[in-house]
């Protein structure tokens, strides 16, 4: 019932779809402008058969999760070492608030130059885009945890070591991990931004391409993969969060 | 981002003098950063064609103002960002109070808008291209297209999560849907709609930024393309400084216009 109810949720996206299609066919919206949903689909599966696409989703998977990876990483190291050494934090924050509103994206004709054009610009757009949010989400996690849990253990002895892994982080994994999420989305925003601006392999570099050549049940099927990645990786994290914070749910 | 409480135990104060000494003058990593980078660069220690001293960069930007060239891609940008977050705000706030209250259209626009937020829109710009053109037309309206998915949820959720009880004693009060709708839910949503604005801001100047610089023309995206094109850094650098200010400055603005417009709320009275 819960299942049917689920699949029942999603029933506008065909209607959605059936839309698309009818409009085309109706010759409401030009064949020119927008490619009937059935030829996109057709087009898709053409280019996943022939692997043409899944080497491209390969291609932005593998940056998109190197860069990720170290801005969560580093991300998340520095943003808690800020909340819990005030010396980090007095020498860092004005940096990070400075370098907050800063579009990273911006920099890319300087790290083109600095890099070049390979799989390292990337993931270096995707990195220095990401961190920020990330340490600034992981700090504000870290500073937010409750003061009275910190004391209690500290009156109970808890060395600073312990207290970090056993009192600090869990107590601020929550926040810490939804912090995250919003990292995982604009990580693929910055995947795909770089991809445009300039290389020649990836998904995003794939669809600009079959928009400039005309191909354009080809850009649209990119463009849909695009979506579904995206979505696909929130869901995914989702489904990890919730096994990560099982722990908590059963308090 | 404003400074946590600071809730220190009088050993951690103690612990930390040298934190003492630097938290009154915390800009000091900035200069030391700044100084460093100069200093850096004047030695070529660090390249300095990739990293040009910042008094060079800021000897750059005034050159570039007094040929007025910087103003007018600055407005090209602001304008665009303005214009795409009127667009933004003026459909997403009706469709997200719409999303609340009226069924079908929740129906219809909830599993669209959550399947919508993860997904990066940028990746439509081939599309808004080959609909719209290279110019104004299609920068504006997929800025506001990816804006409006943060600031629909944030105002369904608020909407939907005014206090009931209000809206009862509203309602047993004899006020009218009218009137219960701009005057009790739409201000105890107000916060929150506010909210979505304020994540949208930073996320506006990006993306035009981000398609000037896809498409050329007029603006900060074209002008640090162009300058970049000719490994111009010093411009390109300019052109990031300016964008960040606009964005530092939109940021603040807007948060002035939060508290006025919240005057009346408790989270203002209790700020001041």
């Amino acid at each position: 019932m819960t299942r049917l109810a689920a699949s029942g949720r999603y029933a506008p996206l065909l209607l959605v779809a059936a839309g698309w299609e009818l409009a085309v066919l109706s010759g409401a919206i030009s064949p020119n402008l927008l490619p009937r949903f059935s030829e996109v689909m057709a087009t898709l599966w053409d280019l996943l058969r022939s692997f043409e696409l899944p080497r491209e989703i390969g291609v932005s998977l593998l940056r998109q999760m190197i860069g990720f990876t170290l801005a969560v990483v580093i991300g998340v190291a520095v943003g808690v070492t800020m909340a819990r050494l005030r010396l980090v934090d007095r020498a860092l924050r004005p940096l990070v608030t400075l370098g907050y509103p800063v579009p990273v994206v911006a920099l890319f004709p300087v790290l083109v130059l600095m890099v070049g054009l390979d799989h390292r610009l990337q993931i270096i757009v995707i990195l220095l885009g990401s961190i920020l949010p990330t340490i600034v989400s992981s700090f504000n996690a870290a500073r937010g945890v409750d003061h009275y849990l910190v004391w209690s253990a500290r009156n109970l002895g808890t060395g600073s070591r312990r207290m970090l892994w056993k009192i600090v982080i869990p107590a601020a994994l929550p926040e810490i991990l939804s912090g995250i999420r919003t990292t995982l989305s604009l990580s693929f925003v910055l995947l795909v931004a770089a991809e445009q601006l300039g290389a020649d392999r990836g998904i995003g570099a794939f669809a600009l391409r079959a928009g400039q050549n005309g191909f354009y049940t080809g850009m649209f099927a990119a463009i849909l993969t695009i979506g579904l990645m995206g979505f696909a990786a929130d869901r995914l994290y989702l489904a990890l969060m919730r096994i990560l914070l099982r722990w908590q749910e059963q308090e | 981002m404003s400074a946590p409480p600071e809730n220190a135990s009088g050993a951690e104060r103690a612990n930390s003098r040298w934190g003492e000494i630097l938290s009154y003058r915390p800009i000091y990593s900035v200069l030391a950063l700044l100084i460093a980078w100069e200093v850096a660069s004047r030695l070529a220690l660090i390249n300095p064609y990739f990293l040009p001293p910042p008094s060079m960069v800021i000897e750059r930007a005034y050159q570039i103002l007094l040929g007025e060239k910087l103003l007018q891609h600055l407005a090209g940008t602001l304008l665009r960002s303005l214009a795409a977050l009127a667009l933004c705000i003026a459909m997403g706030v009706p469709l997200g109070v719409a999303m609340a209250r009226i069924a079908p259209v929740r129906w219809f626009f909830d599993p669209l808008i959550s399947l919508g937020l993860p997904v990066p829109k940028i990746a439509l710009w081939p599309i808004f291209v080959l609909w719209f053109g290279f110019f104004d037309t299609s920068k504006i309206l997929l800025t506001a297209f990816a804006c409006a998915f943060p600031v629909v949820s944030a105002t369904y959720l608020g909407t939907r999560n005014v206090d009931k009880f209000v809206v009862w004693s509203a309602l047993n009060l004899g006020t009218g849907p009218h009137r219960l709708l701009w005057k009790v839910v739409f201000r105890a949503a107000a916060p929150e709609i506010l909210t979505g604005i304020q994540t949208v801001l930073p996320i506006a100047i990006i993306i035009v930024v981000l398609t000037e610089m896809l498409s050329g023309g007029t603006g900060l995206g074209a002008m640090i393309m162009y300058a970049g094109r000719f490994a111009d850094i010093k411009t390109v650098l300019v052109g990031v400084l300016a964008a960040s200010l606009m964005g530092y400055a939109m940021i603040k603005l807007f948060e002035q216009l939060r508290r006025r417009l919240l005057a009346w709320h408790q989270e203002t009275s209790a700020t001041a």
